[in-house]
This record gives C-alpha cells, structure tokens and sequence, in this order.
C-alpha cells in the first residue's frame, strides 16, 4: 500500500499571485512607504537631472540665438563698409550653416565665376588638411608652421607655394608619422601647386567684387548714415543693396529696420544724457547721483509708466522727441538683453561655451550627461538596497510559502509584482517630484525665458525613460535576492537570515 | 526488507509498515577545516501512525534531522525515503507537491505569514494545491473550530496570542489532510497550560485521524503521549525507547516538574 505518489504540484494564475502580492503590500504599507519613498527619490533625482539638463539646454540656445540676432545691424553695416577678410571668406565656404549659404551666393557674384563648385571642393580638402593640423601635437605643429600664424591655414598654404618649402614641409610631416594626414601626398602637393592659388585668386576676386559693391551703395546713398538709411522705409535703399549684389530678404530688412530704429533711439538718447540740464532732472527724479547718469543707469530705473513719464518729461529740454512709452519699451528691451546674456552665459556644466542644438534627449553636453550618469548611479545604487532590503528581511516568508507546498515560480511571481507595483508608484512620484524641482529651478535661473522654450516631446521622452529606468531597477534588484532564496532547501532560506 | 535500524526490534519492523525512512544520513555545514558535522551516519525508521518524539541537547543535530526527514533541507549524504520515495529523487515541483499535500509543518515560531487572516492563513496550503476558495474557506472555517478558535478566524497573527498561533498553525498544518505532521519544538514558546493544550490537540489528531506526528522537543511531557521516542546525541541516534519501556522514568520527570 502506497499513499504518497508524488506528482507535480499545480501552477497558480498570475491573477492569484497579483492578488497575494498587493494583500501583502497592503499590509506592509508602512514598509512599502520607505521603499517607494527611497525608489521615488532616486528617480526623482534622475528626471530632475533629465528636465533641467534639457529645459536648461534649449532655453540656453535660443537665448544665444536671440542676442545673435541682435548683432546683425552691426554684422550687416561692417559688410557695408568694409571687404571680408580672406578667411572669414574661406570659413562660410566650408560652414553648413544658413547665413553662409547666404554668404556664397553674394560670393558667387562678386567673383563672376560661373560654378563654385571647384572652390568648394578645394576650400573642403583645404579645411580637412587644417583640422589635421590643429590635432598635431604643439611641439610637431610650431616646427612644421614655424613662426606662420597657425590659426589662418589659408596663409599656411599659400607660404608653402615654393617646392623647395613644400618638400621640407612634407619631410617634417613624415617623420612625424604618427597620424596619416588626410588623402594621399600626391593630392596634397596638387592641393597646394594648383588648388590653393586657384582658391586664393578667387577670394581676391570676391573682395575686389565686394569693394566695388561697397562703392556702388556708398555712391548711391551719398555719404548718408547706413542706421538713418536702414530704419527709414526707403524702397530705394533695398534695391540699391540689391543691385550692388548684397543678399537681402524682406524678413531681414523688416529686422534690420526695427534694429536700426532701437540704435538710432539709443544714440538720441545717449547724446541727451550728455547735457548738463537733462542730467540734473534726472538725478533729482531718480535719486541717482548726477555724475552716474548714463544709459546703463536710467534704462533700469525705468520699471513703470510713471517713471517713463518722468524721464521724457526731465528730456524734453533736450529736444530728442524721445516719447514716454519709447523710453519703456527701450527699458523693456535693455532689461531683455540682460537677462538673455545671463542665460547664454551661465552654462550647465560651468563652462561658457557654445552650445549646439542637442540631436535626441541624451544628446547634452559633457557635464550635463556626467550629471545624469551620476544621477542614474545614485538612482541604481538607492534602489538596489532598498529592494534588497525589503526582499533579504523576508526570507522567512519565502521559506514559509515554500514549506506549504509554493513553487519557485510563485515565489518569484509575488515578488516580482511587488517590485513592479512599488516601480510604478514610486517612479511616478519621483518623476512629478524631480520634475517640479526642475521647473522651479529653470524658473529662478532663467526666469520668464525658461517658459518659451519646453521642449515638450523630449521632456515627454525623458520622464519616460526616468521612470522606466525607476521600474527595471526595482524588478531587477528584487529579482536577484529573490531567486537566490526561492532556488534554496526552505531551511536554507530560513538559515540565510 | 530494508536495512534495519540497530535500536529497532525485528519484531515491530515486520509487524508495522514504515513512514520515513533514512539510510547513512549525514549533514556536514562548511568544507575542508573547517567543517562541522550535524549527522554523522544516521539510520532511523518512523512506522506509519506513530507519535514519535525527538528529544536531545540543542546541538545535537536534532534539528538537522528534523528538517531532513520534512525535506526542508538537503542532506550532505545518505538517503531520505518518504513512503519508500527518495526525496534526492524528486524534482521541484514534485518536492512543493509532497511539501503542499503530504506533510504539515509546526513551527517553534509558529511561522504564520503576517498580513494574512488566521482564516487565510489556513487556506494558502489549499490554494496551492488547486482548491476551490469556497471548499478551502469551508474546510479553514472547520479546522479552524477543531484547534478551537474559529470565533478568531478574522485576526491577524500580531492581534493573537502565541498559543492561539500555534493553533493556527496546527490547523493550517491540517489543511490538505496530511500523512505526517513535523513539528519542530511546538512548545517552546509558550506558557506551561497553553504549551500542554497544543500537546492534547497533537494527540489528538494522532489518534483520530491517523496522522503520524513527529515532534522535535524538550518539553518532556510529551513522553507521556508518545509512542516512541528517539534520543539524539552529537550527530547520532543514540536511542530508541518504545514508551512501555520508560513509563516508569517519566512518572519521575512528571513528579519533578
């Protein structure tokens, strides 16, 4: 007689062991709270990184792109006066950017070739042989540019122009021989014989082309302020530009127009601000002392309609027709700039340099992605052992459960759910969480600016990779103890605590 | 038949059939130097519907071997035969079937999973095993009035006394009607009247329902219910007594206390 048979022991549905796991988390809320809460920091912490780096980021660049913008007039007039340099000339050729495209087309004019095509190719290997210059060591690039201004590798070109400097160039290349220089020697040697002096007449050609333009608009204009010429409507100054071969659009002007206006009122009232009487009014208005008046003083004091009406009234002896809602919106404008060139300046990663428009969510710049590489640690490590914790002060459960007749697969199952469950609530709130601080800091930093340039899609993205990130912690780090337990003799794991 | 155990009389061997059985048992914790043995060579047969009591000093494998016949731990040597079924033998799930249907375990610390009811306490096992929750709520329902505390069926382990958890756990030990029924020091924790209380409900359901109990402990009242006892000592079976034999040695540890 046999009463034990073994068999296999029946498979319980995912529903059962959903059910078991939140009875349980239920109970345990307390516990859960400090899991959650250590799971929600972590994550917090993390999209808090995300958020900021990117509002930060693209508030940043439109703040610099903005100020850019602002320098156009003076871009634009220095165009108008004087030819550009040779390597200014050489730069748009090989930048892919809007205004160099721009830039070509006025080139392509002024030069009277029919195709750039060859110049482009010969300005491109020109560019690829100067990267490969600057990446030399120092030591290596001051024997081989000797006392040559290195920056200008137009200049450095046309010096090796004699075969007898070529040759001793390309000895000293190769002994370097530590990186192969772009294409092949022979390509080089044609490069500098044929291609440099071919790109140098070209540029001779677009400066005299450009001279000859400047002379044209000066000619035509009779000696009148370019600011006075671009603020009024003149019809006529466009097509003189135009004609002249100047690349010009409507939007452009219009711009030019409204800058050229802000100048020409700045400059009005710099010149009031030198006269004693309108000094004196103003010093008593503002309380300033009469010796600090000047524009980057009474602009700021500028803050309301009142004190706008004070200021037009204390220049109206000047005589500059400077009404009170200029002078505010002038205020207004000032206030703008200084704050833009706060943002611009102030750089995530403490450093000032130029941003590039970020391509994906991860794409920041060095310090900021160190930042959230950091974060994203913080986040694993903080998870981790909270998981860990909660999963190792239980193991006498799990031999239980295993003593009543429970498969691994449950064991793992009612577990797994629990991390699961406690991922999403505390990714959750971290998320809200770090996102807030986040929008709370671009805030106090950035000001009103901050709120014109979200990048909703990509916070979108990022919030969601913090928070998956949060979850896959979570049920990575309980499955392991987990495992480790439920794979164990039910006394063994009793042993483990 | 198998090997005999040394302190077992042919006669009783032949006349009874056997529950568990183990063959050179051995349990060794560490490796090399350092290794210490909790059962060196162990030889034991429990007959089928015995109460047999398991009595020795703390650290003398008493536990060890507790745990190896209840296939709670796996032995370093030697075999565990289970109603004639190698328990080296079983795979997984087949272990979690035995565990689940075939054998109930009470624990010193009773072991109740906390944030379930006394009532879902008793019904894990049935789950387990596949059984319906209205069939497992009925039979949790009348296990629960046989240890005596059904009116308790809504509390938590934390809002009840340790006696009324080891009733719990008597019952939830029951669930899936068991042949064997391990219970490792089920008095330990509690008082004189309650621990002699969990004793008379253990008799019980040895002699009503057939359940073969086997009872690791020091508590030496339960001599008086047992029929066998086994005595355990540096890894080793020291003894076997039938009770009849010891009648008289336990009246005096009865009169002591």
């Amino acid at each position: 007689m046999k009463d034990i048979v073994a068999r296999e022991q029946v498979r319980l549905s995912a529903w059962k062991c959903l059910r078991l796991s939140l009875t349980g988390m239920s109970f345990r809320l307390g516990r859960s709270i400090i899991t959650v809460s250590i799971l929600a920091l972590a994550v917090a912490f993390l999209s808090y990184m995300i958020t900021y780096g990117l509002i930060s980021h693209d508030t940043r660049l439109a703040a610099g792109r903005e100020l850019e913008d602002e320098r156009l007039l003076g871009e634009f007039s220095t165009r108008l006066t004087s030819p550009d340099s040779a390597d200014t000339i050489l730069a748009n050729l090989n930048s892919t950017d809007e205004k160099a495209a721009a830039r070509r087309a006025e080139y392509e004019r002024w030069s009277q070739t029919a195709s750039l095509e060859e110049i482009l190719r010969i300005a491109r290997q020109l560019d690829a042989f100067g990267l490969y210059i600057r990446q030399l060591p120092v030591t290596k690039r001051a024997v081989l540019t000797g006392d040559m201004e290195e920056d200008s590798i137009l200049a450095l070109a046309r010096s090796l122009g004699s075969a007898a400097r070529l040759d001793s160039f390309l000895k000293h290349l190769n002994a370097s021989g530590e990186v192969p220089m772009p294409g092949s020697e022979e390509e080089f040697r044609r490069l500098i014989q044929s291609g440099v002096p071919l790109l140098a007449g070209w540029i001779e050609a677009v400066q005299k082309g450009q001279l000859v333009a400047i002379a044209r608009v000066q000619s035509a204009t009779a000696g009148q302020d370019i600011k006075t010429l671009l603020a009024g409507s003149t019809a006529g100054f466009t097509s003189t530009l135009e004609d002249a071969g100047f690349h010009s659009t409507p939007e452009m002007h219009t711009r030019l127009r409204r800058l050229a206006q802000h100048a020409l009122e700045e400059e009005k009232l710099r010149h009031a601000l030198t006269q004693q009487e309108v000094r004196y009014a103003l010093a008593r208005k503002s309380g300033l002392k009469a010796p600090q008046i000047d524009m980057a003083a009474v602009l700021p004091w500028i803050t309301s309609a009142r004190r706008a009406d004070d200021a037009a009234a204390c220049l109206s002896p000047a005589g500059i027709g400077l009404s009170a809602a200029q002078l505010l919106a002038m205020a207004d404008r000032k206030r703008r700039t200084d704050a833009l060139r706060n943002v611009a300046g102030a750089s995530f990663s403490g450093a000032g340099d130029r941003l590039s428009p970020r391509e994906g969510i991860f794409a920041f710049d060095a310090g900021t992605r160190w930042l959230i590489g950091v974060s994203f640690i913080v986040c694993a490590v903080g998870v981790a052992n909270a998981m860990l914790m909660s999963v190792t002060e239980r193991f006498t459960e799990i031999a239980t459960m295993k003593c009543l007749g429970a498969l691994n697969s449950f064991v793992m199952q009612i577990f797994f759910f629990e991390a699961l469950v406690q991922g999403m609530v505390g990714g959750l709130a971290g998320l809200i969480l770090g996102t807030f601080l986040a929008v709370v800091r671009s805030a106090a930093e950035f000001g009103t600016l901050a709120f014109h340039n979200i990048p909703y899609a990509d916070l979108f993205s990022g919030g969601l990779a913090a928070w998956l990130v949060g979850l896959a912690l979570a049920a990575g780090a309980a499955i392991s103890p987990v495992w480790m337990a439920a794979r164990l003799a039910p006394m063994e794991a009793m042993r483990m605590e | 038949m198998h090997a005999q155990s040394p302190t077992t009389t042919p006669a009783a061997a032949a006349s009874r059939p056997v529950i568990v059985r183990c063959l050179r048992l051995e349990k060794r914790y560490g490796t090399g130097e350092s290794a210490t043995y909790a059962l060196r060579g162990v030889d034991s047969t429990i007959f089928r519907g015995e109460f047999m009591a398991i009595l020795g000093p703390s650290g003398s494998g008493k536990s060890t071997y507790f745990n190896m016949i209840g296939a709670l731990d796996s032995p370093t040597a030697g075999r565990v035969l289970i109603d004639e079924v190698d328990v080296a033998q079983l795979s997984a799930s087949e272990l979690a079937f035995l565990r689940c249907r075939k054998i109930g375990y009470i624990f010193q610390s009773y072991n109740l999973i906390r944030y379930m009811t006394a009532l879902e306490n008793v019904m894990v096992p049935m789950t387990f095993a596949g059984v319906s929750p209205e069939t497992a709520r009925r039979r949790g329902m009348e296990l629960l009035e046989l240890v005596g505390i059904g009116h308790r069926w809504q509390h938590r382990p934390i809002e009840m006394s340790g006696g009324q958890q080891q009733r719990v756990a008597i019952a939830r030990s029951l669930s899936n009607k068991p042949m064997i029924l391990l219970c490792d020091e089920p008095t330990a924790n509690l008082d004189f009247k309650t621990g002699a209380e969990i004793l008379e409900i253990l008799r019980q359901i040895n002699r009503e329902r057939g359940v073969t109990v086997i009872c690791a402990t020091h508590d030496h009242r339960l001599l008086d219910i047992c029929d066998r006892m086994m005595w355990v000592r540096d890894g080793r079976i020291d003894r076997v007594d039938e009770r009849k034999d010891v009648k008289i040695t336990v009246g005096r540890m009865g009169g002591q206390e």
